[in-house]
């Protein structure tokens, strides 16, 4: 289960276009990203701040494969060794085994299918270790207790019948147990109380679970700085009318948190 | 039988009685084609009672009178002049296993279905062990005085119970096919359950011998008295290839005062057969009656599982599957009455139509002039596939009692793209998240089977669903 | 933009049409984008006998239907209603919503209900329900204890379960 190299993976994004489906007007596709660009290596933390509407969303799901983004131009890419590997026309699985993982802002339901069942067959699936079902129900034990979670979540359908928060905590639950290097976090911190909030944040930063080589990427899309302040950030983009406007570090939070938005558009 | 195994049993154990194994009289072969004729001969070569034969015949007078159902799928094709509708058990030939279609095959390949099985199941080889068993079940049963029995036994043995009962649930004129039934009737169970008698084992239809136990027009009586409870188990998630393209079966089932009964139906039969099944059962005061059936195989299927809630406080509940692909029809669903006070009827229905399948629920439910306090609550849900998949859901409801509770809901689905873009981030591939789509939607009636079916039908519902 | 179809039937309406048995009422969704919305309310009184059908056929893409119907019996009325929503393979991504619901005032009434569902497209959507029930003993408790009489109490459920469907109604918003 060890990385191949011990230089880090990097996900390069170059010049992404990606176009939606108009909703008001089926026959036309709208363009919400117009030309981003970004780097991320693993063990670096960058979070994505900007206005609603302005992409952020668009750009997770595009980087995941959700097929109603449709991406007109541009590139995204994993660099590792050297090697590099296109993803624009691989599908969710194909990226999610090249180590991406996403927390959706509102993870659906699947009812019938319970949680156990679902990690259980990705991991045959992997076939990377070994584990028996005794093994595989204390990992996820000790997940879910980490996070605050009943055991029983387990047996129950995917999603169902939990609250907001719980349901946000449960992608972090699932994010634990698969071990990706790109985490992609969309509004993480949306209905989250404080104390869920620091649970999600320490369990995103448990050091436990980077027993690999690197600790992996993390792109945080949010539209509160709260979160920021319990994971901080290398880096800190404004993303605006699809595109990045400013770039910075940490401090550039502050900033926005203080001013807004629309000041910064105005620069 | 086949030949050569009746033979070898035979020398094992010579005192060893089969209840409905004829003697051979002369060597002759019952042709193809129904007529009254024919209908007499096979009563004949029973030996049965004259009652049972004139009951044959006023049946056979009846199916030949009526006209194919007006509703559901089209039976046109049916050739009612070729087939045999009676095979003694000797003359039966086995199936050429060159002869099975080769997705039985497969199915069993992949499905890890064991040699043997796979012979029996396909009706290629005998079936020797599962005569063991049966044999060994059916006497720890007679000690509690529970009667389990070939349906042609139970005539025989057991006469005026059956008289009593036969008929009275499923009467011929019911429809063409129970006419059908009664004409031409061989092979199926005949169960008692004596008063206040729990039979923990499930009993199962494939313990009985192979050749009735698969035949086309199976009859099942099932007599549970007052108190009692059973569950009974019939058919198996391994595809069953049968040459014969018409089965026509009967079941009847009376559950007493105080008792409880569960059928449970897995039916995959090969895509050739028309199954056309009446299942009925009358439940007494304070009983409970459970339909438990899954429906994969067969070209059409038209089964309605009924259960008339007769006797105040009684309960009724019908469980359902089905999946239609490749064209073929599973139109099923269920029949409640509700003819006395305070009963009660539960019905969840869960159909998956692919490729050109139609997989529709027909339902009837229905509460008297003289039910009080009917309370039903009925859950129907269609998943479509894909394309030129179809599902129809067709529930009727007519209600004369007036202080009836009564709520029934329906929804047809495809595969949420979210769903299916959630399970495939998670880094499961798309066929395999499908098929873990269709197995939560079909949890809720899989989960109800004994263990080993649920498992089976499961695996079975993943590569129907690739 | 496209033309949406919309038909209220009030309860002296429904006294004029369904009272002897009369066409089905068919609406063809055969543009894309179309809406049709259907609302029935049924007020059942002395020995009426409602007997009436609604056929919806959907065979263009993107289009929705809501057929709803509320039916209250009194005395020894009955109310005898098949519904049927038809998806066709030409309808991709349409919606339909069938439902009736009865509320029993006697000890008299008979209802017979037939919401039927036809679907033959893997993209679409369906739903449809079936109510039939006396007035809830909770509800009718809650307002008697605010001190209105228990027949002021139940016209008033009743008046409110005939209407319940219009906040649905997407054509009667614009």
């Amino acid at each position: 289960m060890t990385t191949k190299s011990s230089k880090k993976s990097s996900l390069i994004i170059k010049n992404l276009h990606v176009k939606i489906e108009d909703q008001t007007n089926r026959k036309e596709k709208k363009e919400i990203l117009k030309g981003l660009d970004l780097e991320v290596k693993e063990g670096e933390i960058h979070a994505i701040m900007g206005p609603n509407g302005s992409g952020k969303s668009t750009l997770l799901n595009a980087l995941m494969g959700h097929p109603k983004y449709e991406i007109s131009d541009g590139t995204i890419q994993i660099e590792t060794d050297g090697k590099i590997k296109k993803l624009n026309d691989l599908k969710a699985d194909e990226r999610a085994n090249l180590g991406l993982f996403m927390a959706f802002q509102h993870p659906i339901e699947i009812p019938g299918l319970s949680f156990l069942h679902m990690l259980r067959t990705i991991k045959n699936l992997k076939n990377t270790e070994k584990q028996s079902l005794e093994e595989l129900l204390e990992e996820l034990k000790t997940e879910l207790k980490k996070l605050k979670i009943d055991e029983k979540a387990l047996e129950r359908g995917i999603n169902e019948g939990f609250s907001g928060g719980e349901k946000k905590k449960l992608e972090i639950f699932q994010m634990k147990i698969l071990k990706p290097k790109f985490i992609l976090l969309d509004e993480i911190d949306s209905g989250l109380d404080i104390d869920s909030l620091k649970i999600v944040a320490e369990n995103i930063k448990d050091p436990a679970w980077w027993g690999k080589k690197h600790s992996p990427a993390i792109i945080i899309v949010t539209h509160y700085a709260r979160i920021l302040k319990f994971i901080k950030p290398h880096k800190v983009h404004i993303l605006s009318h699809g595109k990045i406007i400013k770039s910075g570090g940490k401090a550039l939070a502050q900033i926005l948190e203080k001013s807004g938005y629309t000041e910064i558009n105005e620069e | 039988m086949h030949n050569d195994s009746t033979k070898k049993i035979n020398t094992l154990f010579t005192n060893y009685k089969y209840g409905f194994r004829t003697e051979t009289k002369s060597s002759f072969i019952i042709p193809k084609g129904l007529s009254e004729k024919i209908v007499r001969q096979i009563s004949k070569i029973k030996e049965e009672p004259k009652w049972m034969t004139d009951y044959r015949v006023k049946a056979y007078k009846e199916f030949v009178k009526r006209p194919l159902p007006d509703f559901g799928p089209s039976l046109k094709e049916i050739d009612f002049d070729d087939m045999h509708y009676y095979i003694r058990p000797q003359d039966k030939t086995k199936n050429k296993w060159e002869d099975v279609p080769s997705e039985i095959k497969e199915t069993f390949d992949r499905l890890g279905i064991p040699e043997h099985e796979k012979k029996s199941l396909s009706g290629t080889g005998a079936q020797f062990e599962s005569e063991m068993i049966y044999h060994s079940i059916k006497e720890s049963l007679s000690k509690k005085g529970v009667i389990f029995d070939s349906i042609d036994s139970g005539l025989k043995n057991h006469p005026e119970i059956f008289k009593e009962y036969f008929g009275t649930i499923v009467p011929y004129n019911d429809n063409k096919f129970s006419a059908l039934n009664s004409a031409v009737w061989s092979g199926g169970s005949f169960i008692y359950i004596p008063k206040n008698t729990y039979v923990e084992l499930p009993l199962q239809a494939y313990f009985r011998i192979n050749t009735e136990s698969m035949g086309q027009f199976e009859r099942t009586l099932i007599i549970a008295d007052e108190g009692s409870f059973l569950h009974y188990i019939e058919g198996c998630t391994a595809p069953i290839y049968s040459k014969d393209s018409l089965h026509a079966a009967v079941v009847e089932i009376i559950v007493k005062k105080n008792a409880h009964v569960q059928y449970t139906t897995v039916q995959n039969w090969s895509t050739n057969v028309y199954n056309l099944v009446t299942k009925r059962a009358y439940a007494y005061e304070n009983a409970e009656m459970i339909w438990l059936d899954c429906n994969v195989g067969s070209k059409i299927t038209m089964k309605y599982p009924s259960i008339y809630l007769l006797g105040d406080n009684a309960k009724g509940e019908i469980k359902s599957l089905a999946m239609a692909k490749d064209h073929q029809c599973q139109d099923t669903g269920g029949k409640i009455i509700h003819a006395a006070k305070n009963t009660t009827s539960k019905i969840i229905a869960k159909s998956i139509s692919k490729d050109h399948g139609n997989a529709s629920y027909r339902g009837l439910l229905k509460a008297t002039k003289s039910a009080r306090g009917t309370f039903n609550y009925s859950k129907c849900d269609a998943l479509i596939l894909n394309k030129d998949a179809r599902s129809d859901t067709i529930p009727k409801i007519s209600i004369d009692d007036p202080t009836a509770s009564i709520a029934h809901e329906a929804s047809i689905f495809k595969i949420d793209d979210s769903q299916l873009f959630y399970l495939m981030s998670r880094g499961l591939p798309q066929d395999t998240a499908v098929s873990e789509i269709v197995n939560g939607f079909a949890s809720p009636i899989v989960s109800e089977l004994p263990m080993e079916y649920a498992i089976e039908l499961k695996r079975l519902l993943e590569i129907e669903t690739e | 933009m496209t033309n949406n179809f919309s038909l209220i039937i009030t309860p002296e309406e429904a006294k004029k049409l369904f009272l002897k048995k009369t066409e089905p009422i068919i609406v063809n969704l055969d543009k894309p984008d179309m809406l049709a919305e259907i609302l029935v309310m049924i007020k059942g009184e002395k020995e009426e006998k409602y007997d009436f059908e609604i056929k919806v056929i959907h065979s263009a893409p993107h289009t929705k239907s809501r057929i709803y119907v509320r039916s209250i019996l009194e005395n020894s009325s009955s109310v005898n209603f098949a519904g049927t929503a038809r998806i066709n393979e030409t309808a991709d991504f349409s919606e339909t919503d069938l439902s009736h619901h009865t509320l029993l005032l006697s000890e008299n009434s008979k209802t017979n209900t037939l919401p039927a569902m036809e679907i033959i497209s893997n993209t679409s959507k369906g739903n449809h329900a079936a109510t039939i029930g006396r007035i809830d003993k909770e509800i009718l408790f809650y307002i008697e204890s605010r001190g209105i009489d228990e027949t002021q109490a139940k016209k008033l459920i009743a008046e409110n379960f005939l209407k319940a469907d219009i906040s649905k109604l997407e054509t009667l918003k614009k």
